[in-house]
């Protein structure tokens, strides 16, 4: 049962980072090495889904 | 925090060979105990405690041992035994499909031979890709190391990247376009599928993602400006913005006739826009940034609606609300592209990518899973008589049209925009292009194989009975299958009617653009899985939702994307215009964008020959005319980099698409047969208005389709110019470079150590 959580787990984690919702956790770790001044995590996502559609992210 | 998925910064490389580097437990023990004796381990260790490889490496260390030469000879000879297998399974298979006749053939052989093509093509054909052609160096600092900003530049985990990179490429068209091309059997489409996709398509994305990687993630347009010339910067930028509306137009045509005299399917999909708008304001204001959770809150609503979509389909009152037919449809599927355009990205487009993207790579996931489980007969023979060019769905022979009507499966342009966007900023190593690039578009080629299935599992007659238009086989029921079984594909209406009610319609013939074919196969497929036939129309829809879903999320993140290339435009003219958050400018150029590709939706629409006869080749032949602008740019790169042994890689696959193209335009303009050619065309129904033929009051729409036949003419002519163009200044760059009147000056971003690299392999730089 133990295997089975963690393959569960694994797969949840792995859709988190596919989906994009970690992404603020490695931006803030990269802030965080850099010393920069993060925002927010509501501006984060504002901006970065604002400049995915800016460009052709969905094919066809 | 760190999760399995991180990236290991200097990741000691080793091979099994240099395991005996790596002091064991045991041989920690042995030697703390004193007894350095090579039986010490034996006599420390219970003999069977571990697994047969183990035991072996134990008992027999000069056979088995890690540092053995046999272990390793051994190692190799299976390992080539092994892709010597899968190269028998894989042309077995390919026999067994190539020499049926007369008897219905396992879908599962198609799919065996199509999974040992491409394992063959990624471990053979990528590697000598990656290691001898482009030579990928992991050594190389990649743009998301150098440039890392947390946003755009992230070092992101491969399968991280492949599963995004995977999500962008899949859209409607592997699906869309084998239907489609399975009126000349399921045999020419496949054998396009396996072979386009493996040395063309995914070569085209696995280059292309290369060059971008090695360029700090540069788009195709910018590297067709620095690598070609201004001129071929140009071609690119104007053949995407021209690709983007036919494109927009026919994927909309594929939904709006999905979507006719169907209350159950319009319910469902216009449930998911009050949905998307829910999942906006909850993942905006309640749970900022819970994606995961807010997708699946949104796949139980839009769940709960496929099934709620059968009462309002039974309720007489209810029912009428949501069936219209085509141009109906097409005003509001206009309308909704506007809205979604203009509304703020975070509201509807956002939260509707989500859900498509989980939507349907889960439907992808099942249909691969169904097919394997179910391993229908496949009904479609392997050549119908349609080679000869007279099909009903789209006219022309297999050549060119085959290769045009499946683009995304094979090779797809726009592929080539998506390994140039985003991807290259998120890559960790250069290695990793291979997995990525290749990799994915072979995942994607293997969609376009299921579709294909999906579409030869169908009878043949109940197959051109849905896809053909009223205006081959007859609006009469009674009429459609007179005609489709005097082809040779019996087919009854009480057959047809029986399917229809199975799936929860009121009728299916005339159902042209793909969909419904594809959910009705799809149905069939999961129906045999789960639940069996009482739940058939349940499947039908959800296949119908999901491909609706990421149409429409195609249609409003393609319209945005149209809208900021031309505010990009308008501010050369006029600083304001170019503005992206200015309200009058977006509106305008929304709406201009909306309008082309509205206008050719409505033509396509109207259109008695079934709009995708004329919308579906050019979308074919604008895709295929991207594919021939990055392969141009891969070519020329490939030339720079003194790989001319090599070129031929992407230069035989731009010389069949040149062809391709270049055919196909050709014929769409000036073929004699009215069927194919648009000029014929209007000339044909010309002649008609002059004679008399048409009646007065059928006479101004038929001016409209008059005028509409010269303009789909003139807009071929320009999509084979822009070929011409970008080919001939690529020619032009090439032979300089042959005759060495001019040095080839390769723009590559700054070589740096990587960090991800055992720092000895910096001596090698």
């Amino acid at each position: 049962m133990a295997g089975w959580k963690k393959v569960w787990l694994r797969i949840w984690e792995y859709l988190q980072e596919a989906s994009g919702e970690r992404d603020y956790d490695h931006y803030l770790a990269w802030a965080k090495r850099t010393g920069l001044t993060p925002i927010s995590r509501d501006d984060f996502f504002l901006s970065q889904i604002e400049a995915r559609y800016t460009r052709p992210n969905r094919c066809c | 925090m760190r999760t399995a998925f991180g990236v290991r910064e200097l990741a000691p490389a080793f091979s099994t060979a240099d395991l005996s580097a790596v002091d064991s437990p045991r041989r920690v023990a042995a030697s703390k105990s004193g007894d350095e004796s090579p039986h010490s381990e034996i006599c420390h260790h219970a003999p069977f405690s571990r697994s047969m490889p183990a035991a072996l490496m134990l008992y027999f260390p000069r056979v088995f041992g890690a540092t053995s030469p046999i272990r390793a000879n051994l190692m190799n000879l299976l390992k080539k035994l092994v892709w010597v297998l899968v190269a028998l399974v894989g042309a077995l298979s390919l026999g067994i499909i190539a020499s049926a006749r007369g008897e219905h053939l396992n879908a599962v052989w198609l799919v065996v031979a199509a999974g040992c093509i491409y394992m063959l093509g990624y471990r053979f054909y990528s590697r000598f890709l990656a290691f001898r052609v482009v030579q990928l160096d992991d050594r190389r600092a990649t743009p998301a190391e150098r440039l890392e900003d947390g946003r755009d530049f992230v070092v992101t985990n491969k399968w991280v990247v492949f599963g995004q990179h995977f999500a962008a490429i899949a859209g409607p068209g592997p699906l869309v376009g084998p239907i489609l091309a399975a009126q000349f059997g399921y045999l020419p489409g496949t054998l396009w599928i396996l072979i386009g996709g493996v040395l063309g398509g995914a070569v085209q994305d696995f280059v292309t993602l290369f060059c971008s990687v090695r360029r700090d993630g540069k788009s195709l347009g910018q590297m067709a400006k620095e690598e070609i010339s201004s001129a071929a910067g140009f071609t690119s930028f104007f053949a995407v913005l021209c690709i983007l509306v036919i494109l927009l137009a026919a994927v909309a045509l594929v939904v709006v006739n999905a979507l006719k005299s169907s209350p159950w399917g319009l319910f469902t999909v216009s449930m998911t826009i009050p949905i998307a708008v829910l999942m906006g304001i909850y993942i905006r204001y309640l749970r900022p940034g819970r994606v995961l959770e807010t997708s699946i809150i949104g796949f139980l609503l839009v769940f709960v609606s496929v099934l709620g979509g059968r009462y309002i389909a039974d309720s007489p009152t209810v029912a009428p609300l949501f069936t219209y037919a085509g141009p109906a449809l097409a005003l509001m599927v206009i309308f909704y592209g506007f809205a979604a355009s203009v509304l703020p990205v975070w509201l509807l487009l956002a939260p509707r990518g989500y859900i498509s993207t989980f939507v349907k790579l889960g439907v992808i996931f099942l249909l691969a899973v169904g097919i394997l489980a179910a391993h229908p007969q496949m009904l479609l023979p392997p050549f119908t008589r349609f080679v000869d060019g007279t099909g009903p769905i789209f006219a022309g022979k297999i050549f060119p049209f085959c290769f045009i009507t499946i683009a995304c499966g094979a090779v797809s342009g726009f592929h080539s925009l998506i390994s140039s966007g985003t991807t290259p900023k998120l890559l960790s190593q250069e290695g990793h292009a291979r997995l990525v690039g290749y990799g994915c578009m072979l995942m994607e080629s293997f969609v376009a194989i299921m579709a294909m299935v999906a579409a030869a599992v169908l009878e043949p007659g109940t197959y051109f009975a849905v896809n053909s238009p009223a205006g081959i086989v007859g609006t009469r029921p009674a009429d459609a299958v007179a005609t489709i079984s005097g082809w040779g594909f019996p087919v009854t209406t009480a057959q047809m009617a029986d399917l229809a009610a199975r799936v929860g319609e009121l009728t299916l013939f005339n159902r042209t653009g793909g969909a419904p074919s594809l959910a009705v196969g799809m149905a069939q497929i999961f129906s045999h899985v789960l639940g069996g036939h009482d739940v058939m129309a349940i499947w039908y829809h959800f296949a119908i939702m999901f491909e609706a879903l990421f149409i429409l999320t195609l249609l409003d993140a393609g319209t945005r994307v149209g809208r900021f290339m031309l505010q990009e435009v308008f501010g050369y003219f006029w600083k304001p215009l170019g503005r992206t958050g200015w309200y009058p400018s977006i509106i305008l150029s929304s709406a201009l964008i909306v309008a082309a590709w509205g206008y050719f939706l409505y033509q396509g629409v109207t259109d008695p020959l079934g709009g995708i006869n004329s919308l579906w080749p050019l979308f074919g032949i604008s895709n295929q005319l991207l594919a021939t602008v990055a392969l141009c740019v891969c070519t020329t790169i490939l030339i720079k980099m003194d790989k001319w042994r090599y070129t031929w890689v992407t230069f035989v696959p731009l010389g069949w698409l040149a062809a391709v193209t270049m055919t196909a335009s050709y014929q769409k303009i000036f073929a004699e047969n009215p069927r194919i050619g648009f000029l014929s065309h209007a000339r044909a129904l010309a002649a008609q208005v002059g004679s008399g033929a048409i009646p007065a009051s059928q006479a101004a729409a038929t001016s409209r389709l008059i005028f509409n036949d010269r303009l789909d003419a003139a807009v071929t002519g320009i999509f084979a110019v822009l070929v011409v163009v970008i080919l001939a200044e690529s020619a032009r760059h090439w032979w300089l470079y042959a005759t060495r009147r001019k040095r080839p000056v390769l723009r590559e971003s700054v070589v740096t150590v990587s960090r991800f690299v055992p720092s000895e392999a910096s001596e090698l730089l």
